[in-house]
């Protein structure tokens, strides 16, 4: 088995597309050290795909593109701005207000890192902001849509893990709130002590926020429907996510008139291609952890682990650090398809609440869309600030204490994740 | 044969058929746009036989970028009804589910390949691209092998899937499971093209890849 996992570093340490690495590392362990017929490949590629909740992704994945381009995100912004924009440090707080909105609509972090750092760029380079700083908070705001519902990544840990999807959605949102609550307080210190650029003279005005959140309502009513759909059992997370796709679609195109029915093709285009790449890992990776399966990996980890530690403690620092290595170096999806079929049964074992554990690997491969070397979000926010990687990183630790601190809450504070999820699926 | 000739035919049939540069805007790529744009893959002047391959490929392009928005369309239609009735008609649609499904291995096969043209397809190529040319050539040479080896593996198990799937039927909707399962060899095929295109160009020409900017929203 080591073998099929050493194999699968190698081959994406010498820059193959994931998808590749996973379903051949997979193949040649089975071609080399089983009986098997090939013929399993493609049985299991078919049966990855041949799933109904997974098809809340693509549909997820178009909600979010059209968003961006139809001007949901736009009127979050102009919300904030009336609701935060007189704190000393505004930009960034309406970064973050924005960001949490963002998060709750869309699934992906980078696209929401995209929409919210193309719009308030421009405005905070004009007010002399610490740009990579400012770069590194657009980063982690984006990277709080895996865990404020809803969320692709919660989705396919659900699969994955046999879990309830909306009980992971629950999980994820009061670590989400204190995440962005504690990174706009760091921020507003910062502010604070950073002279005259993080003045604000504008003054609070209750009409200017009532005319911004009339503006956005149509946008704001999507997470309720959403969250609340699956929560209360109306929807599944697949209905939920077919009805955000055609809600921000009729939002986009006959309230905010920000796109025609000419954009739709290309925009469709777009999300296919995504939402496919996200797919096809999950298609490939279900050849590995066929394989995983088959040849009781998790069994042997587990009796090596108890000969390590009996402590649930002591294995939860060890998954952790573990899980934020594979963070930084890994993208999320695939990370998952492979760490968690072997860890969850072991964490079970240790009496760990598998929501628990989950929100937990969700919450550390978010951490990892922010950390170099490999940080989609840090990357898309750099690109977008015209920034460098290195500066940005430079800065990144600022809003990585935060996420950090939330972190160690969720892995040894069960309640801060399981609150709400006892209370709807008791 | 004057290849040259046929060449400009293609052309000239493909642009008869309605594909014309607004078509291409609507349903292609801004990256294949872009790339014509700056006359290196330039249809309309490469003659000869990369003519007709290029236009070909185009129509190939067309037709599966065609098909994938129209399998996204129905998956949202089906599942939208499959609540509609539920909720308002009071009647509980057996067969969307599966449909909807069976839309979605259809989609994902042939998206694949479509995320393979728009270069989503995530690696991490920061170690590899520190490394001296040669090595750099062959790391790309052997991941072109081995993933091309896996398609032709999943290819070459689809037929045994599908002789299967030709007496087997689905549950609800009780249709051939062959439906389904001939998404693989089809999609996988065209994935195969497609990452051929993508890596063969940076295996002759190593770092051409990490100049290319990545796409932002993803």
């Amino acid at each position: 088995m080591s073998f099929a996992f050493g194999g699968f570093l190698l081959l994406v340490f010498s820059g193959m597309p994931i998808v590749f690495a996973m379903g051949v590392a997979a193949l040649i362990s089975i071609a080399l050290l089983t009986d098997v017929p090939l013929t399993i490949v493609a049985q299991r590629v078919y049966g990855g795909v041949n799933s109904f909740p997974l098809m809340a992704i693509p549909f997820f994945v178009t909600a979010g593109v059209i968003m961006s381009a139809g001007g949901i995100a736009r009127r979050f912004v102009d919300l904030a701005a009336a609701l935060v924009g007189w704190i000393t440090g505004s930009l960034f707080m309406v970064c973050i207000v924005t960001g949490t909105g963002l998060a709750a609509i869309s699934g992906s972090g980078s696209a929401d890192t995209a929409a919210i750092g193309s719009i308030l760029a421009p405005e905070m380079r004009r007010r002399r902001y610490n740009m990579d700083l400012s770069a590194a908070v657009v980063a982690a705001t984006g990277s709080l849509a895996p865990i404020i519902p809803p969320s692709i990544i919660m989705v396919i840990i659900a699969i994955t893990s046999n879990l309830s999807i909306g009980a992971m959605f629950l999980g994820g949102i009061i670590p989400g709130f204190m995440i962005a609550a504690m990174l706009a307080l760091i921020c507003w210190v910062y502010a604070k002590r950073g002279g005259a650029a993080y003045v604000d003279t504008e003054q609070f005005s209750l009409s200017r926020l009532g005319r911004t959140f009339l503006r956005a309502i149509p946008g704001l009513t999507l997470p309720i429907i959403v969250v609340g759909g699956i929560v209360g059992g109306a929807f599944t997370a697949t209905e939920a996510a077919s009805i955000a796709l055609v809600a921000t679609l009729l939002i986009s195109l006959f309230i905010y008139r920000e796109i025609t029915f000419a954009d739709l093709p290309k925009l469709f285009l777009r999300s296919i291609s995504l939402s496919a790449a996200v797919l096809i890992i999950v298609s490939t990776a279900s050849i590995f952890s066929w394989l995983i399966a088959t040849l009781g990996v998790a069994e042997m980890l587990d009796t090596w682990l108890r000969s390590v530690t009996s402590s649930p403690i002591v294995f939860l620092i060890i998954v952790n650090l573990l899980l934020l290595c594979i963070g930084m170096f890994m993208e999320s999806v695939s990370a998952i398809l492979i760490v968690l079929p072997v860890l969850l049964p072991i964490a079970r074992s240790y009496g760990i609440d598998p929501v628990q554990f989950g929100v937990m690997a969700g919450l550390n491969l978010s951490i990892g869309l922010i950390t170099p070397p490999y940080g989609i979000c840090l990357y898309v926010a750099t690109v977008v600030f015209e920034g460098r990687v290195e500066k940005v990183s430079r800065k990144v630790w600022m809003p990585l204490v935060p996420m950090l601190v939330v972190l160690m809450l969720v892995a040894y504070a069960p309640p801060v994740v399981l609150t709400l999820p006892q209370m709807f699926f008791p | 044969m004057n290849w040259r000739c046929l060449g400009r035919y293609a052309r000239f049939a493909s642009y008869s058929l309605n594909f014309r540069a607004t078509l291409r805007q609507t349903l292609g790529d801004d990256r294949l746009l872009e790339l014509m744009k700056a006359k290196q893959y330039d249809a309309t002047r490469a003659g000869g036989v990369r003519g007709v391959a290029q236009v070909a490929l185009n129509s190939l392009r067309q037709v599966v970028n065609l098909l994938a928005i129209i399998l996204l369309c129905v998956m949202t239609c089906l599942i939208l009804f499959q609540i509609l009735g539920r909720y308002v008609f009071n009647y509980s649609i057996s067969w969307s589910e599966e449909a909807a499904i069976f839309a979605q291995v259809w989609l994902v096969m042939l998206g694949a390949g479509i995320a393979m043209r728009n270069r989503n397809h995530v690696g991490v190529d920061i170690l590899i691209a520190m490394c001296p040319t040669w090595i750099q050539r062959a790391a790309k040479t052997a991941s072109f092998l081995l993933g091309a080896w896996l398609i032709v593996v999943v290819i070459i198990g689809s037929f045994s899937l599908i002789s299967i799937g030709l007496i087997v039927k689905s549950a609800a909707m009780q249709i051939p499971l062959a439906i389904p399962y001939t998404a693989l060899p089809v999609g996988m095929s065209y994935f195969l093209l497609e990452f051929a295109i993508a890596t063969l160009p940076e295996i002759r020409d190593p770092g051409t890849d990490a100049k290319q900017a990545p796409d932002i929203v993803q």
